[in-house]
């Protein structure tokens, strides 16, 4: 039995009737029109929120008459749950502890590592599952032989029994925003300057004193900075710890902070920060624009940008601070990017399948011609059977499209790795983005009036001081809710 | 058994049609006239949608193409669905005939077409992972090798 529900539109009424328990989910207009945008508000709003058929809406926004399939059930991957046994201190229980106490003495993201050390291994195996329109997941199957590989990295190994990721050698270790971890041999530095170029090492960085104005570093690892980071453009794919701070005080227009993972510091001033896991304040954050994917802790926030996906700790949040919560707000740079050769390969698949379906048919068309050649030939002797040339012919045909539909198999063999290679990629991504987590600003001192909090459905000016308070955003409706701390 | 094959010149139910067919994750493949049949590999294809109004091509020939004794006897039995929208034409009396395993009537609702597609292609019992990517190569791969094998005995014919 079909499922109906009718939805009221501004100008019209949309019926919905879910097919096949819901994983087919037909619209139809049945009176009035309405534009894509407020058909789409109003199918999520009633919980079909995955698998829209984009193309669909369009039609409807045309004045397309009769039902239509406007969602359908996909099949997804779930990456399993890796296991970063060199971030084991970063825990919850540290974490609340760290908050709790206020000291990050103990906090160390710069990840030693020995030789044949484990780094990673899955505490839940991959599978499949069906996501249906309405966000149910049906489990499909097992992926258990899913090559674990995918996650390993430059100078790491994939043990015999193929279930951990092990260190190839002695240096620092992390991983990146999508899951792949790697291992890199430490390189010490006096310090770093404009007069040195672009760094480029392929190693961790430590560095003894500072990162002077100007300098241009980007490496695929750790950087370590006992001193400070001053005015310079830095990209490090793992981790970044600078001792005593990170300072943009003649304000470079090419001054950036990029970290793949996390950043630990004393303060923050005059700099674009970006970080795909947490960010580590001792002091404060002033006049910077800071993103975190997950959260930041930083004892005072003052006339600063800050988007944060998951939780913000602070005491003191002053002088006109901006404050964007929710993971909508941080994005990781590089992911267009990904999402795009994604798309490219998607397409590539989709080809590389025709063209298999294209080989298949001449293949079977050609054997189709030779059995009827064969069952005309059937009535005469053997010998002229094996000694007709039209035979012959056709046997040299099916084996050389025998072996171009072989080497078709092959490249989309290559495609397709190279895609779920993407796929776990982005689904790691996904999952570490959108966590069960509910966002939240903790704020045990207070929020000055002129600072603003902004959710996806709401902008929260504060006009008087608010103390002691948490400001959780609800995903559901994309509001704030104030409650006072307990 | 991928492809659901559709034979018919009237746009709106080819489009209603495949856009169904597309959500259950089939492939519509629609044919014009009888001479693209040859482009066809029988054994992928799941369901028969034919007009048989329209003169395309007989519903006799058609069923005789892809159900003939011989055929069916080496593979399965495609089912039949036969599309018309005057009960009362001299050509779909005549079709009724024909062995079919389902009518529909023109115009209809994507509902009672799914409900068609339903039966026919027994949803209930579908498995998801013949969707899968890995599992459309595995089947051109099994494909290759069954063709290798085919090739080794047509070789052996020949040089006998």
């Amino acid at each position: 039995m079909a499922k109906k529900k009718r939805l009221l539109l501004n100008n019209g009424l949309l019926e919905v009737t879910e097919l096949w328990g819901g994983r087919v989910v037909m619209g139809e207009i049945r009176y009035g029109s309405a534009k894509k945008t407020e058909i789409k508000t109003s199918i999520r709003n009633n919980g079909y929120r995955y698998g829209i058929l984009e193309s669909s809406l369009d039609m409807l926004e045309a004045g397309h008459k009769g039902q239509i399939p406007i969602a359908k059930a996909e099949l997804d991957e779930d990456p399993g749950k890796p296991w970063f046994h060199f971030e084991d201190a970063l825990n919850d229980s540290n974490f609340n502890t760290w908050i709790e106490q206020g000291s990050f003495d103990s906090i160390d993201f710069t990840y030693p590592v020995k030789k044949d050390e484990r780094l990673m291994s899955l505490s839940q195996r991959p599978y499949r599952f069906l996501r249906f329109p309405n966000g149910e997941q049906e489990f499909i199957s097992d992926l258990a032989d899913r090559d674990i590989s995918i996650y390993a990295g430059e100078n790491t190994f994939v043990n015999e029994q193929g279930s951990a990721v092990h260190s190839l050698i002695d240096g620092h270790a992390h991983r990146s925003i999508y899951g792949t971890v790697a291992v890199y041999p430490l390189r010490k530095v006096k310090n770093i300057g404009k007069m040195h170029g672009r760094v480029e090492f392929e190693n961790t960085l430590e560095v003894e004193q500072d990162v002077r104005s100007g300098s241009r570093i980007s490496i695929p690892s750790n950087l370590i900075v006992h001193g400070v980071i001053r005015s310079s453009y830095v990209y490090v794919a793992g981790n970044i710890t600078a001792e005593f701070g990170l300072e943009n005080m003649q304000k470079l227009e090419h001054s950036r902070i990029y970290s793949g993972q996390s950043i630990l510091t004393n303060s923050i001033k005059h700099y674009p920060v970006w970080a795909g896991m947490f960010i580590m304040v001792r002091q404060s954050i002033d006049h910077s624009t800071v993103q975190a994917i997950n959260s930041i802790v930083a004892p005072v926030v003052n006339g600063s940008e800050i988007r944060v996906g998951t939780k913000l700790y602070s005491r003191n949040i002053e002088n006109r601070s901006q404050i964007y919560l929710g993971p909508d707000y941080v994005v990781d740079p590089n992911l267009k990017n990904i999402k795009n050769f994604h798309r490219q390969h998607e397409k590539k698949l989709f080809d590389a399948f025709m063209r298999l379906d294209e080989k298949q048919l001449e293949v079977e068309f050609t054997k189709k011609k030779a059995l009827s050649h064969l069952a005309k030939l059937n009535k005469l002797s053997k010998s002229s059977i094996s000694s007709d040339v039209l035979l012959s012919r056709f046997f040299v045909n099916i084996e050389e499209d025998l072996q171009k539909f072989r080497r078709e198999i092959d490249k989309c063999q290559e495609t397709l790795l190279v895609f779920q290679e993407e796929l776990r990629q982005l689904n790691f991504y996904e999952s570490h983005t959108r966590t069960n987590k509910k966002p939240e600003i903790i704020v045990v001192g207070k929020i000055t009036p002129g600072c603003t909090i902004h959710a996806p459905h709401q902008t929260l000016r504060i006009r008087e001081t608010m103390e002691h308070v948490s400001i959780s955003l609800n995903q559901a409706s994309g509001t704030l809710d104030i409650s006072p701390l307990s | 058994m991928r492809h659901i094959l559709i034979i018919d010149r009237d746009s709106t139910t080819l489009n209603d049609i495949s856009r169904l067919v597309t959500a259950l994750n089939f492939e519509p493949v629609v044919l014009f006239n009888l001479n693209s049949q040859n482009n066809i590999i029988r054994d992928e294809i799941a369901v028969i949608f034919m007009d048989i109004e329209t003169r395309i091509s007989s519903p006799k020939d058609v069923i005789n193409y892809f159900n003939s004794a011989s055929k069916v006897k080496n593979g399965h039995r495609i089912p039949v669905v036969f599309m018309y929208s005057n009960v009362d034409s001299k050509l779909v009396k005549e079709a009724r005939e024909l062995p079919h395993d389902a009518e529909l009537k023109k115009p209809f609702t994507l509902e009672k077409l799914f409900e068609l597609l339903e039966k026919q292609l027994d949803l209930g019992s579908i498995e998801y992972e013949q969707f899968t990517n890995e599992y459309r190569l595995k089947e051109m791969k099994d494909y290759a090798e069954t063709m290798e094998n085919w090739l080794e005995k047509f070789g052996s014919i020949l040089e006998s």
